[in-house]
């Protein structure tokens, strides 16, 4: 048998934080989470439609 | 999202459709933290005409003569792509009888209940269902010991134990 992975404490820490913000999120009420939902979709929207894509000059670098 | 539910209940009380229910993201919402979705999932019994045939022409005409169109799959009403899709099995026709009803800025809606969720995912089986049912179980948002029953009646469990298994989920049960 394998031993199971250990993970370094500041990612099991990072995780259980991880957790308690979703659990947090998940106790809103379901007014509050479609709101949530909704920012989500005017966000993708706006990335698919009006955010500043990056251009990478001659020289490699990307730039706004 | 109000005046969606508002459209969809005006269907119901116009004899558009016989009733509906919210699944898919949104309901999983309901019982979970918000999850990334970009449409609604109506499920609601299609009108069966004289000769047997379905037809959705009514849904659309209706929604048509009140200005919403359909984009893809979807049709848009009220800032929300609502995606109609008709119950065609007993588990789904199961969910619908079942549904909790909710209200959602004062307007009534219905959702189904979280074990028919699951058990919907098991039963559609795709990857971003499986990742779905996880969080259910990590969050302890969904009961076992009422789900398994319900698994069992539409012929599930081994879907059910393949998933566990597949997870290397060791359930606890009380």
């Amino acid at each position: 048998m394998d031993e199971p992975t250990r993970l370094p404490p500041e990612v099991t820490k990072l995780l259980a934080r991880h957790e308690e913000y979703r659990r947090r999120r998940a106790r809103l009420s379901f007014e509050e989470k479609i709101v949530i939902i909704e920012r989500m979709r005017e966000l993708k929207a706006w990335r698919k439609n009006e955010a500043p894509t990056r251009a990478k000059s001659s020289a490699g670098e990307f730039s706004l | 999202m109000k005046e969606t539910l508002q459209v969809l209940n005006q269907m119901v009380a116009d004899g558009v459709i016989d009733g509906y229910v919210i699944g898919g993201a949104i309901a999983a919402t309901y019982y979970l933290e918000p999850i990334d979705t970009d449409d609604l999932d109506v499920f609601f019994h299609v009108a069966v005409s004289a000769s047997g045939l379905i037809s959705l022409s009514p849904l659309y005409e209706y929604l048509h003569k009140l200005g919403y169109e359909p984009q893809d799959e979807t049709i848009e009403i009220a800032g929300w792509p609502v995606q109609f899709l008709p119950i065609f099995n007993p588990l789904l026709e199961e969910a619908y009888e079942q549904a909790a009803t909710i209200t959602f800025h004062g307007v009534p809606t219905r959702i189904m209940q979280v074990e028919h969720l699951v058990a919907i995912m098991v039963q559609t089986g795709r990857p971003k269902d499986y990742a779905r049912i996880l969080r259910f179980l990590e969050a302890e948002a969904v009961n076992v010991a009422a789900l398994e029953p319900i698994l069992a009646q539409h012929g599930l469990s081994e879907q059910w134990q393949n998933f566990l298994q597949k997870f290397e989920i060791n359930l606890r049960r009380e």
